[in-house]
This record gives structure tokens, sequence and C-alpha cells, in this order.
């Protein structure tokens, strides 16, 4: 019997032993080799070379891109050290390691030793790639959309929520609940879950479905006075959200690029929760003018936006079929806006396009209220398409602007601001100029960001093989608490949806141009 | 006792036979009527090594049948062998059906019943629109069933809580197909067994968990819940098979519980050899004369869907003489096969001398698709507008076929071609790598890599050379398919790009453009060794019937004398019947139905407005 139990044991003990020596990218007890130095930096994939990280990130996962036999990297920060074997240069970090090793060195430098072994047994060591732990946690968890390229017709799409400290990633709702539909446009209050909204167009209804304290509900805001809304930005009260209403036309092109967005007519509308009213005013929906992408400042004073001159203006009428798509520009505008008396001031233009002679597009404050950051581009309003979009910051105190280096020679857009403003998080497509992907950049308070880095992933080799889009990143503090198959039940049910009501004011008196809103 | 095992082996010997018989002809059927390589073309089941491809689909109910469908199917190399994987299959099914009625009869061995459910799927298969999944999911479910019923089913509280175990596994297992054991067992439990508690505490099971299980563990909706898996789940055609695989388990039960037991028994039970012989024969012609009849009712329907998975599997193989011989057969033309068949043409060197040898009868759209077709055949329309030139057009329509179809392997090969052509080498790497992690894809995927990495090896590539030499250099903006000027802008780049011109000619000739032909005659025939195509030759002459001051010098130059006879004879029939339209429609379709102005005369569509005039309007 016992020699039975030692056999057994000892049986254990290989297979055991078989699978860590089989094992690639595990991380080990600390290893010592004699190397030669590569006089040289490896080449890793996804580049997590020279960056900030957070000291709440995920383990950053990633391949060495050098040829060899094996691999040995060492990360250390303070007296921490992480060992990581690896047979293919894939290294996978082990979570806990990782997150104690961040934890414990905050403030400190993160240095990445990669030892590659020769074909002769010998190896080389390449010069240590170091990174910064900062102090400034980022926002737990980021939701997108994720789906593939689109073109015109979609079947499989879905708002997910990434914890950002793991690896784990939970759908908030996936349209085959919802009769295969497009969902867009989620937006959280103050970075938070208690109150937020997303967009349905098609399936169950064109709607938004809104969560307020716990109670999700669908709200049809078409109205006699506008159409379908996107593009929602939140009163810093909680109370109101502010709407694009726009007109779309996906249009393609047969070189370069294929996709574009032209912006047919645009304004801009305000939803107050409380009394299901829609309001607007002439100064944020001009019959001369298209306004979209509105933003409120962090203090609810002001409301950013983005404004250019009716479509119409740039027509070449001699042109039969002119669409005029690469001819408009949108300036930077803001307007004053009295919370307490639903009163709108004084309209600005921030910046314009005169000056700059680019197009601005998707205006964020950060929740400090020191930044604006906007995405910039030759033309258009919907910067996604077009290679050239970069994401450029305005000091609010200066009224300065500048592009700063995070950008990209491809489309750099949609960003979002941490709750405390030290982080953000945009989209680019940087990695292959095709799909796009999260990525984190750290902000100082002058203003000053730190080298990007991609949403880290279990999979070293992820990004090799993804074909998703990561669409429309936006930081949440903490997860989504409805589940999908209440969010799913509020777009189907009949009784807790609400249809808003257009401001009688607005009926009664300006109206706007009828061909917008439809 | 060894006497009665082998009196035994005789009876299960005959019940073998019959399955053998009615199986293989299954096979036969299988592998020349239906032609199982073209099944995937209806909705390819892509097969991904990997983690991360098994956790999504373990994550949905009846998944993991996805999983082992999609595997099995990526070995389909040929007709032969999806045959045999399919004849296997409802070889296995027969027997587990079979054995499962002889332990709810109680009877033995139970003959051509069994044969019923093979047969339902096999009209099903027929029409092209059912996986491998509803056969796995069924022959696990009566698995199941069968082991309830043989090893748990003497205590009653440990059947239910077996039985309760069972279908939480099976419907993760299997998705709604776990309806099949539950409810099955509830029937047992009911008419058989008279456990009334048990089988309602069953039947309450099959209702509710689906519910329950889309309600909070799963992201599906109750609907995918309950029908994922079971034969009627996406089916519109021959329902009655559908609904018949549903339904025949329980009315086997039911007619069990009718005749009671020991009538059933009496009914399937053991006569003298002689006389269960002839029931077994009696029995294998009735269900083949029911196989018969049944699949002749389908065959309408199978020759339509074959005819167009055939013709689009030998275009993306190009095998154009296949091609154009599927559509002198068909019978039934619609702008897909018209589209391919002019791909064909072309391919063949006989477009402009031919293509009014066939039905031309959708104009312009049977050449270039139209946007409803793109939408409804969008890989087709992505891999001629690939041929063509148009590589934005080509990624556009590609991608959408993957929103519409699921990844497939010519899909990924179609993107990262395309991207590579765009010199986009990093996305087209990505679409590589996953066909890479596709069974069987490797070497062809490890050339086209070999491509990616380095252009002078894609330079070296004839095909890749051709289409990179004709990818428009001119921006044109469409709302979907390429009008007319982007190909003028491609042809005015590279007159060179033969398909281009010829298809543009084409286009021109469809849309009865002469003026345009006119003006390009010398071009055309420039870039076709000084020779004109028959149907241009013809549409010149049309023009100057037309255009008196028209040079007719360019008639001489151009135009053989053999058109010009041919035109006399044309003109003297339609002179014969004072323009009477019909009659001389009649007399001229046999001697001219196949020249460019027969077509003019009498089969032009009305053109439609150019896309890019008419959605931006």
């Amino acid at each position: 019997m016992i020699s039975n139990n030692r056999a057994a044991a000892a049986l254990l003990a290989i297979v055991f032993s078989a699978i860590l020596i089989s094992c690639s990218g595990c991380s080990v007890n600390q290893k010592s080799v004699d190397a030669v130095p590569a006089g040289k930096q490896a080449v890793i994939r996804p580049d997590y070379a020279g960056i900030t990280i957070p000291p709440n990130i995920a383990p950053l996962n990633f391949r060495v891109m050098e040829t060899g036999n094996g691999y040995l990297v060492k990360i250390q920060a303070g007296r921490d050290l992480i060992q990581v074997e690896s047979a293919n240069g894939s290294v996978q970090i082990s979570e806990s390691q990782w997150n104690k090793l961040l934890r414990e060195n905050a403030g400190q430098k993160l240095t990445i030793e990669i030892f590659v072994k020769n074909a002769d047994g010998t190896w080389k060591k390449f010069e240590p790639i170091v990174n910064i732990i900062s102090r400034d946690s980022i926002d737990g968890y980021l939701t997108y959309r994720k789906f593939g390229p689109l073109y015109n017709m979609y079947k499989k799409m879905g708002i997910y929520q990434r914890c950002l400290e793991d690896f784990s990633e939970k759908p908030v709702l996936a349209n085959n609940l919802t009769l295969d539909n497009c969902m867009n446009c989620h937006n959280f209050w103050k970075n938070g879950t208690d109150r937020w909204l997303f967009h349905m167009r098609g399936g169950p209804g064109t709607a938004m479905i809104l969560t307020v304290d716990g109670k999700t509900r669908k709200v049809d805001t078409k109205t006699a006075i506008n159409g379908p809304t996107a593009y929602p930005s939140w009163h810093p009260s909680g109370k109101s959200i502010a709407f694009a209403v726009s007109k779309l036309l996906l249009f393609f092109h047969e070189i370069g690029e294929c996709r574009d967005v032209l912006d047919r007519s645009s304004d801009i509308v305000v939803y107050d929760i409380e009394t299901n009213i829609i309001t607007t005013n002439p100064l944020i929906a001009s019959p001369d003018r298209m306004e979209n992408w509105p933003a409120w400042s962090p203090d609810g004073k002001y409301l950013y936006f983005c404004s250019s001159p009716k479509l119409e203006m740039f027509e070449d009428t001699t042109v039969e079929g002119d669409l005029a798509y690469d001819k408009i520009r949108y300036d930077l505008m803001r307007i004053g806006y009295d919370a307490s008396a639903q009163t709108w001031g004084h309209l600005e233009k921030v910046i314009s396009t005169d000056e700059t002679g680019l197009s601005i597009s998707e205006p964020r404050v950060s929740p400090d209220g020191r930044f604006l950051l906007f995405t910039a581009t030759k033309y258009s309003q919907f910067p996604i398409y077009l290679q050239d979009a970069d994401i450029c910051i305005l000091d609010l105190a200066t009224g300065k602007w500048r592009k700063p280096d995070i950008n990209s020679d491809k489309a750099d857009s949609f960003h979002s601001w941490s709750a405390d403003s030290k982080w953000i998080v945009f989209s680019s497509k940087r990695m292959d100029g095709f799909f796009t992907t999260p990525f984190f950049s750290h902000v100082d308070t002058a203003g000053n960001f730190t080298k990007p880095f991609i949403l880290p992933q279990e999979d070293p080799v992820f990004y090799e093989t993804c074909i998703h889009v990561y669409n429309a990143p936006e930081f949440s503090h903490e997860a989504v608490k409805v589940s999908p198959q209440v969010l799913a039940e509020a777009a189907f049910s009949a009784e807790t949806a609400i249809n808003a009501k257009p401001d009688p004011a607005v009926i009664a008196g300006f109206k706007p141009d009828e061909k917008k809103t439809r | 006792m060894t006497a009665l095992k082998e009196n035994q082996k005789k009876y299960i010997f005959a019940v073998w036979l019959q399955e053998l018989i009615v199986i293989t002809l299954c096979f036969f059927y299988l592998l020349i009527r239906v032609q199982p390589v073209l099944i995937p073309e209806f909705r390819t089941p892509v097969f991904i090594n990997g983690t991360e491809y098994l956790q999504n689909l373990l994550a949905v109910p009846g998944g993991i049948m996805d999983w082992l469908s999609a595997f099995l199917m990526q070995f389909w190399v040929s007709d032969a062998v999806g045959a045999l994987c399919l004849a296997c299959f409802l070889w296995l099914l027969t027997v587990i059906s079979r054995k499962w009625i002889e332990t709810i009869s109680g009877s033995s061995p139970v003959h051509t019943l069994q044969l019923i459910p093979a047969l339902f799927f096999t009209i099903q298969l027929s029409l092209y629109s059912i996986h491998l999944n509803s056969i796995f999911s069924l022959i696990f479910n009566l698995l199941a069933l069968i082991l309830l019923d043989l090893w748990i089913s003497r205590n009653g509280a440990i059947r239910i809580i077996s039985a309760i175990a069972f279908s939480c596994l099976l419907f993760w297992a299997t998705g709604g197909a776990f309806l099949y054991f539950t409810v099955l067992a509830a029937l047992e439990d009911l008419l058989l067994r008279k456990r009334y508690l048990s089988g309602f505490i069953l039947l309450a099971a099959s209702a509710v968990l689906p519910f329950m299980a889309s309600s909070t563990i799963f992201v599906v909706t109750h609907n995918q819940a309950y029908i994922h898996n079971l034969p009627i789940e996406g089916q519109t055609e021959t329902l009655y098979a559908a609904y018949g695989l549903l339904f025949f388990y329980p009315l086997v039960i039911t007619g069990a519980f009718l005749l009671q037991v020991k009538k059933v028994k009496t009914f399937l039970g053991r006569f003298a050899y002689s006389v269960y012989l002839i029931r077994v024969g009696v029995g294998t012609v009735v269900i083949i004369l029911l196989a018969i009849i049944a699949l002749q009712r389908t065959t309408e329907s199978i020759q339509l869907f074959k005819s167009v998975f055939q013709t689009n599997r030998f275009a993306r193989h190009g095998l154009w003489p296949e091609v154009l011989m599927n559509a002198s057969h068909s019978t039934n033309p619609n702008i897909l096969l018209a589209c391919q068949t002019n791909r064909g043409l072309y391919h063949r060197g006989v477009l402009l001398d031919s293509m009014f040898s066939y039905k031309q009868t959708f104009g312009l759209s049977g050449l270039l698709f139209n946007k409803e077709w793109c939408q409804g055949w969008p890989e087709e329309a992505s891999e001629l507008y690939l041929d063509i030139g148009f590589v934005n057009e080509a990624e556009h329509w590609a991608q959408e076929a993957i929103e519409i179809k699921g990844i497939s392997p010519s899909l990924l090969r179609q993107l990262g071609i395309v991207f590579m052509l765009k010199g986009n080498h990093e996305t087209a790497s990505r679409y590589f790598n996953i066909l890479r992690k596709i069974p069987l894809q490797a070497a062809a995927v490890d050339s086209l890599i070999a491509c990616n990495n380095d252009p002078s090896v894609m330079a070296r590539t004839a095909d890749f050379l051709r289409i990179g030499s004709s990818i428009p250099e001119e921006d044109v903006i469409t709302l979907g398919r390429p009008p007319l000027k982007a190909l003028e802008s491609i042809v005015k780049k590279n007159p060179a790009n033969t398909m281009a011109f010829e298809y543009l000619m084409a286009a021109y000739l469809l849309n009865g453009d002469l003026k345009e032909i006119w003006k390009r005659a010398a071009d055309f025939a420039a870039a076709k060794n000084g020779k004109l195509p028959r149907h241009i030759q013809e549409a010149l002459i049309v023009y100057t019937v037309l255009n008196k001051e028209a040079d007719r010098s360019t008639l001489d130059r151009w135009v053989s004398t053999a058109s010009m006879n041919s035109f006399s004879i044309y003109e003297q029939v339609l002179r014969k019947y004072h323009g009477n339209k019909n009659n001389a429609q009649q007399a001229l379709h046999m001697q001219f139905g196949n020249t460019y102005w027969y077509y003019i005369q009498f089969l032009i569509p009305p053109v439609q407005p150019m896309e890019s005039q008419n959605d931006f309007q």
C-alpha cells in the first residue's frame, strides 16, 4: 500500500515537473545566467518600453521579438523581482506577483531585463527597459463597444466592461439579446455607474437606455423638435444630459481608407431627466450651423461643442453630386449656462478653424476643469476613419492648445478622462492603421503626457490575431451594476419605456430646421 | 443458452443489414446529389485552434456542440469525406435511437422505426441548412436518456436528482436540444412508468431551466436558450422534417403508451425469423420509398441551392469552365449567377464574344452586382471586385460577409490579400495569423505570409502583380457598389488592365451606351491586339445605323464582313415582319438570340440611374 502511494507520489512529481518544464512564459524562482550584452534594447510587442503605468494595472504581458532558443525576463521594482522564463518569447506574468510588485513600489522605476538564449547555448542580455510606476491609480474599469470593423451591416456587437486591474471582461449588453441591433454612446456620470446611459438603434427600438440610481428605463428621445440623439454629455448635476442630433451618411472611397462619414445636419439638445423634457436653443441649434459633440465643463457653467456652417455653404452646385465632405470644418465653441435658471449665456468661439485650418471634434474637459482634450482632423466631425486625426490639449487657463506627442501617424481619437484627471484613455489605430484599440497615458498638472501604452491582455500575442474594434473607451471607477438581462428587459419593456417630451417653449418659439430633425 | 444467443444474433443481423442498406443509400445520396463540400458554403462554421475560441463557445449553452461540429467540418475536404462523416453520424444516431426504442418498449431488436430520424436529417441536409451540431446534440441527449433508463431508473428520488443534474449538464453542453432528454424522460415517467411526480418535475425543469439560465447566467435570449441545436433552429424549408425530428421521439413514447407496451412488444417483437425478415424487408422498402417521395419534393429547391453554391465554389477556385457549364444548365437565373457567369466568360477570354449567348436580362447588375445582391452575396461581390482591382470594394464586402456569415477561411484569405495589396501588411498579418489557426490551412497560408513579409515575393506572384497594377489611383466616392466612373478611372490609369477594360465595355453594352463604345473602340482594339470582339462589332454597327453622321470608315476598319453580313440578314428578317416586334422577336430568337442586336432591341432592361448620382441627390 505504502509503495503504491510512493509510486503515485513519484508519478505526480514527474508529471508536475514535466508541466513546469514544458510550460512557456511561467514565473520562476530566481535564476541567473552569464550573458553577453546585446548593446541594444530588445523589441517587445506590445510596446511597453519607456512608459508610465498605474499601480493598479493588470500585468503587461508581452512577446520578445528577438530570435532565440530561450528567454528569461526579470521584472524588478525596488526589492521585488519577478522572473519569467519562456521557450518562445511569450511572457505571461503572474497576476499576484505583479499586483504585489506594483502596489509596493508605486512611484518607483520598473525595470525589465531581457535575456535571450542563443543557438549555441550562450545568453545575451539586452539593455533594460525602464518604466515608471505612477502613484496615481487609474479608474478600475474601462467600458467599450466591441465589434468587427463596421461598414454597413453588423451582426455581433456589444458593450463590454473590462476590469483594468485584471483581465476579466464582462458584457454590459451584447446585441444578441436585443435582436442584433446597434448600440453605442455609453456614457457615465462622473465616471460612476449610478447614473449612466447608452443608445440603441433598431432592434427593440431606437432609444436611450438610461440608468438612474439603479432604475433602468428606455427613453425615446426623439420628439417633435429633434431626431434620435447621440454623443451624450452628463451635466455635473446629474440631472440633465446634452446630446447631439445628427444626420450622418456613411460613404466610401475607392482608394486609401475605405470609409468616411458626412454630417449632413446636426443640432444640440438637452434632456432633463426629472421632467423628461428635451429642450434646445437657437444658440446651440442654429438653422445656419451644424452643432455637434456637446461637453459640459465640470462646474456645469459652460457647454463646449463643435460647430460648422451648414452643409449647403460648402456644396459646389456646379458639380453634380458634390458631397463637399472634405470642406467641412468645425470650430470649438462654448456657451454659458445657468443650471438653476436653465438659461443660456453668451456664445464664444474658443478655437476657430480659420486659425487652425483643422476641424475639431470630441471635446472633453478634464474633471478638474484644467484642460480640454479634443480631436483635430483636416475635415469632418467623425475622426475615426481619418488617419490624420490627432488628439490636442487646450489649457483652459491660458487658452493655448497644442498637439501632444502622444499622437501617431494613424488615427488617434475618442478620449476619456479618469475621475482624478490623471489618466486618459483614447482610441488609436497606431498598431496597424485599421483596428482601433485603447491606449492609456498619464497626464501631469502641467498637461504633459507620458508615452501611451495599449490595454494589456492576458495572451501576450492577443493583438496579433485580434480582429475586433474597441470603440468609444470610457473610464469608470466601478463596475456596471445592472446585468445584461435587465438591460435587455428594459429595452423591450413597454411598461417602463417613456417618450421624451419636447419643450413647449421651443415649439412655441424657436423651432429647429425641420429637415435637420427628421 | 448458446442457441438462444445464436438466434438473437440472426435477428440483430437482419436489422444491421437494414441499417447498412439505408445508411449506404444515404451516403450515396449525400455524395452524389447533395455534395457535402457545398454545405459550408451556406454558413461556414470555422474552427480556430486556441482557448479563446473554445472559451467563447463554452460561455453559450450548446456551444460545445458548435465547437465539435465546426472542428469536424474543417476536414470536409472532399464530398466523399463529408458524405462518409455524415453517414457515420446518421448511422450512430440510428443505432442509438434503436437502443432507446428497445429500452422503452422492452422489445428487441427494433427495426425500421429507428431509421426515421436519419431520413429527416437527410432531407434537411439536402437543403444545406443544417449542421452537425443538431445531430450531435440529439445523439448526446439520447445517450444520456439510455443511461438514465438503464442504470438510474430504479430509485425514484435518485432518478429525479440524476435527471435534473443531467438536464443542467445537457443544457450547457447541447443548448435547447436538452429538451429531448428532459421531455422524453418526463414522458417516460408519466406515460410508461406511472411516476407522476418525477414526470411533472422534469417537465417543469424543461420549461424553466432555459428561462432561468438565460435570465441569469448566460448572455443569450430566451429564444436561443430554448431552440439552439434543435433541428427547427433557423429552418425555413422542409419544416415537416424539422418538426418531424422534434416530435418523432415523443410520438414513439406516446405510441408505446397508447398501444400499451405489451402490444408494442408484440408489434415490434420477434416473430419467426422468416416473418421477421419479411417485416424488415417491407420496412426497408417503405422507408426508401418514403425517402424518395420526400426528396422528390425538395428537388427544385436542391437544384437552386446547389447551382448557386456550386457556382460560387467553382468561381472561388477558378474553375471557370465548370462555372459556365452550370450557367448553361441553370433554369433559374439570378443576378449572382449572371455575375459569376460573366466573370467566367471573362476568364475564358470570351466575355465580349459570347456574353449574349447567356441570359443578360439583369443588365449592368448582372455584371457588377447591385447593392441588394452585394448585401445578399457579399463574399462573391468582394471576389469580383478584387479581380477587377477595386481593393476598397473588396475590403468593404469581405468585411460585410464576415458580419453576415461569420469568419471563414476564404474570407480571412481574401481580407489578408486585400490589405496586403493595399500595403497594410500589419492588418494583413492579423488575418493570416487567424487563418493559420484553422486546421489544414497552415500550408496554404505560409506562402501568403511569405508574400506579406517580403514585397519582392508578392511582386513575383502574377495574380497579385496584376491586381496591384489595377488598383485605382484616383478617388471616387461611392455608396457601396463601384460606379462606372470608378471603372473608367481604372481603365484611364491602366488600359492594360484588360479585365477592367472589358468590364467597362461590357457595362456600356449592357447599358446600351453606344456612344461610349464608339468613342473607345480604337483604344479597346489597341488593348486587344488590334481586334474587336464580336459584340463590340455588333454595337458599332448599331451605332452607325442610329447615327447617320457616324464615320463609316470605322466600321470598315473594325467590323468583320461576317458581322456585316449577319446584320444584313437580321435587318431582312425585321423588315419581313413590317414592324410587328413580337413576331419578329420569335423569328429572330433562334438565329440571333446570342447577338447584341437582339439584346438591345428586345431584352435591354431600363437603365438605372448611376448610383453616385442617384443616392446623393
